[in-house]
């Protein structure tokens, strides 16, 4: 079945080999170097995330998916903002509910809640009463509705994942023929 | 894109149309093709015209610095007049009938044309830039993802790769489009009176569309479609003196025909008359008398 296709190979020298390979390194490694690029411009680690709870409903609904930045300047109430908590875990969406410079003045001291929420996130905090400005991975300018949703159905199901990357990678070797 | 109307065997009848001779033809080529193993074999497919644009592309380079055992098999000898598929232009017939003596094969016949060195400076760089840039991205991202996984910490070396990636692939692209559409670039010297290096770089433009031919096929009414022609741009010298003295300089088109006339109705690629018409060509093109590049 793949006689044509393995003739081809043997036909092709070191040099036609390492060009077919650089072919695919290079969607993998443009698209590294897109979002680390988009990350280093807005200054957030995840520049783009997607939503998984309700808690922030009516404003995102699961599935949304996310534009982040860090801005400069000092966060105000309001601002809808994603932090990690000190346990780890998955960062959490939620908007500003009190800000406070610190002691020293070069810090804020951040509580948050969830729209949805009936109480602040202070237990979700861990430990402290509030969050830090490094704790914040950036704060929320933009979103595209339901785009997100397809990330959220791989993760619940990974055999799904498992199958479109062997989908794909199928098609990358038959479409590798093509010099 | 097919070759209508009939795709196939009957396809390459339009050649033979002009021919007046149909039946020779596919056991010339049978001939030609009959003596190769199996695997050495090539198969294309017929419909991808980019695909038998780059089938034709790498053969030339490997043609061209084939050393003097050629794997190319013995044609048959002189073909009559009219029944060769490579009848359909007339002063190619001459050149194939008039060549066929250093192409038989023979070991005198095959190092009439001394092979080139090829050089693969621009292909090697472009590789070395890609896979430099691909490497410090992914290695950074390595790294930012297992080891220093402060966003702080690591945003300094990420920015730094980003920025090197986006230099190594704009070089990369730059030297890409300086090439062109360059598929040879080569050298060989040549000994006669005195040591001679020629040089030559062969350009592969974009194939022009295929057309219709005036001859109507009887049982459906239409006009046999001829497959588009393939050309090259070649740059060739000849220096001697340390490359001091300019000796030849032609800078010109070849055309070796239609891709009909060296790709059957199966999709084989028949590799014997393409190298005779693109061997023969250049060496016309190049004004070199029968045997001059003989000697070394």
């Amino acid at each position: 079945m793949f006689q044509n296709e393995l003739a081809w190979l043997r036909r092709q020298s070191v040099r036609g080999l390492l060009a077919q390979f650089l072919t695919v390194l290079t969607v993998l490694s443009t698209s590294l170097a897109l979002y680390k690029g988009l990350s280093c411009v807005v200054d957030s680690e995840s520049p783009v995330v997607v939503v998984l709870s309700g808690s922030m409903e009516p404003a995102f609904y699961r599935g949304d998916l996310l534009l982040l930045s860090m801005p400069s300047e000092k966060l105000k109430v309001g601002d809808i903002v994603v932090y990690n908590t000190v346990y780890g875990g998955t960062p959490i969406v939620h908007r500003i509910l009190e800000t406070h410079d610190d002691y020293e003045g070069n810090d804020q001291l951040i509580l948050t809640k969830g729209d949805n929420n009936d109480s602040d996130d202070v237990v979700l905090y861990g430990g402290p009463s509030w969050l830090r400005r490094s704790q914040i991975v950036g704060k929320v300018q933009g979103y595209v509705p339901y785009v997100g949703y397809m990330t959220i159905v791989l993760n619940d199901y990974p055999k799904l994942k498992y199958a479109l990357l062997g989908l794909i990678g199928v098609s990358v070797l038959f479409s590798g023929e093509d010099s | 894109m097919s070759l209508r109307p009939g795709k196939g065997k009957e396809s390459l009848k339009g050649n033979d149309e002009q021919s007046s001779s149909s039946s020779s033809s596919g056991s010339e080529w049978a001939a030609r093709t009959a003596a190769l193993p199996q695997e050495d074999r090539i198969y294309v497919d017929n419909s991808n015209l980019s695909e038998l644009k780059s089938t034709c592309d790498d053969a030339v380079e490997r043609i061209l610095t084939r050393q003097a055992n050629s794997l190319a098999p013995a044609p048959t000898p002189s073909p009559v007049p009219g029944a060769s598929p490579t009848s359909s232009t007339t002063n190619l017939h001459d050149d194939a009938a008039s060549g066929d003596s250093y192409l038989d094969g023979s070991s005198d016949g095959a190092a009439a044309f001394p092979p080139f060195k090829a050089s693969h400076l621009h292909a090697d760089l472009r590789l070395a830039l890609g896979y430099l840039a691909s490497t410090i991205i992914i290695a950074v991202s390595a790294w930012s993802y297992l080891v220093e996984k402060d966003w702080q910490k690591n945003k300094g070396w990420t920015a730094v790769a980003v920025v090197a990636y986006i230099a190594l692939s704009s070089l990369q692209a730059l030297d890409a489009y300086l090439q062109g559409d360059r598929i040879f670039t080569g050298r060989r010297k040549l000994l006669s009176h005195r040591i001679e290096t020629e040089s030559l770089i062969i350009s592969s433009p974009a194939l022009p569309k295929p057309t219709l031919s005036s001859n109507v096929d009887s049982t459906t009414g239409k006009h046999w479609i001829i497959p588009p022609t393939y050309s090259l741009d070649f740059q060739y010298a000849r220096r001697s003196n340390g490359g001091k003295s300019l000796l030849r300089r032609v800078e010109d088109r070849v055309t070796l025909g239609h891709l009909g006339e060296w790709f059957t109705g199966e999709g084989e690629f028949v590799e014997a008359v393409f190298e005779e018409r693109l061997v023969g060509m250049l060496q016309k093109a190049w004004g070199l008398e029968e045997g001059e590049g003989a000697e070394r």
